[in-house]
C-alpha cells in the first residue's frame, strides 16, 4: 500500500502518478507558501525552537506546530512528531475531562 | 513489541463496535464519558477520508496511535468473499518514517509518499483538533464557548 493523494484509493503500490486531491493540494500549497515566506534558515533559531519545543511534551503540544523553515518540512521527524503530540495531548485532555465528569 | 502494538491497535480498531454512527457529539461536554477507543474511532473517521473517498465495500482506518506511531488499516472482501485485511504501522523516529508492514517488511518513506504522509498527518491534526476536540489547531485554545 502506498500512500497517495489520489481521489480513488487503491491498496496496491502501483506507482502510478495520482490525480491531485484538491484538499491535499490546498494544504500542500499552504505548506510550501509558508516555507517560502519564512526567513532563510537560521541554525540559531532552529536550535532555539527545538529547545523550546522539546522542553516537555505538554509544552510542546500546547504550542502551535510550526513547520520547519525548510521547504521540505515533512522530511523533519521533529515536525511530524509535533503533530502527533498535539493530537495525543488533546485526546488525553479529553479523557481526563470525561473521567472527571 | 511490534506484535503487541499491532494487537492493541487492532483491538482499538475492531472491538465490539463496528459503526460509530451512534456516537453523537453533545453540544455541551462533547467528549463526556468517551473511552480512548471511542475517541480513536472518531479521529479515524476523519483520518480515513484524508486520502480520498473510501471505495464501497472497504473499511479504512487511519489514526494516530501514539506520539510516534500512526496506523493504517483496511478491510475488504477478496475474490472468495472472505474478509481480507491490511495493517500498516508508520513509526516516526529520528531517522525518518519507518513503514512496517505485515510479514516483517520494513522500509523508510521517501519522496512523494513521505510528502503525502506528512501532509496527511498535518491535515489529520488540524481536522481532529477542530472537529473532535474543538481546539484551534494553531493556538490550542478551546473553540467551545
Amino acid at each position: 500500500m502506498q500512500i497517495s493523494n489520489q481521489n480513488t484509493y487503491t491498496t496496491r503500490p502501483s506507482g502510478e502518478v495520482f490525480e491531485s486531491n484538491p484538499e491535499i493540494d490546498q494544504y500542500r500549497q499552504e505548506a510550501l507558501g509558508y516555507a517560502a515566506d519564512s526567513q532563510p534558515a537560521n541554525p540559531e533559531n532552529t536550535d532555539r525552537r527545538r529547545t523550546e519545543f522539546g522542553a516537555s511534551t505538554v509544552a510542546a503540544a500546547e504550542t502551535a506546530p510550526v513547520p520547519s523553515v525548510n521547504e521540505t518540512w515533512w522530511e523533519d521527524p521533529e515536525v511530524l512528531i509535533r503533530f502527533s503530540q498535539g493530537t495525543t495531548y488533546y485526546r488525553g485532555q479529553a479523557l481526563l475531562e470525561s473521567q472527571a465528569a | 513489541m511490534s506484535s503487541k502494538i499491532f494487537q492493541k491497535a487492532y483491538q482499538l480498531l475492531v472491538g465490539d463496535d463496528v459503526s460509530t454512527d451512534w456516537l453523537k457529539m453533545p453540544k455541551k461536554r462533547a467528549l463526556k464519558s468517551l473511552t480512548e477507543r471511542e475517541l480513536l474511532s472518531l479521529e479515524s473517521e476523519i483520518g480515513a477520508k484524508l486520502f480520498g473517498p473510501v471505495p464501497e465495500g472497504r473499511r479504512r482506518e487511519f489514526f494516530c496511535f501514539d506520539e510516534r506511531t500512526w496506523i493504517w488499516h483496511e478491510e475488504w472482501l477478496d475474490a472468495n468473499k472472505k474478509i481480507a485485511t491490511s495493517t500498516v504501522r508508520y513509526e516516526v523516529n529520528e531517522t525518518g518514517v519507518l513503514k512496517v508492514q505485515e510479514g516483517a517488511r520494513y522500509s523508510y518513506l521517501e519522496g512523494e509518499e513521505l510528502r503525502n504522509f506528512g501532509i496527511a498527518i498535518r491535515m489529520y491534526y488540524e481536522q481532529v483538533a477542530r472537529q473532535v476536540y474543538h481546539r484551534d489547531p494553531t493556538t490550542g485554545q478551546s473553540l467551545v464557548q
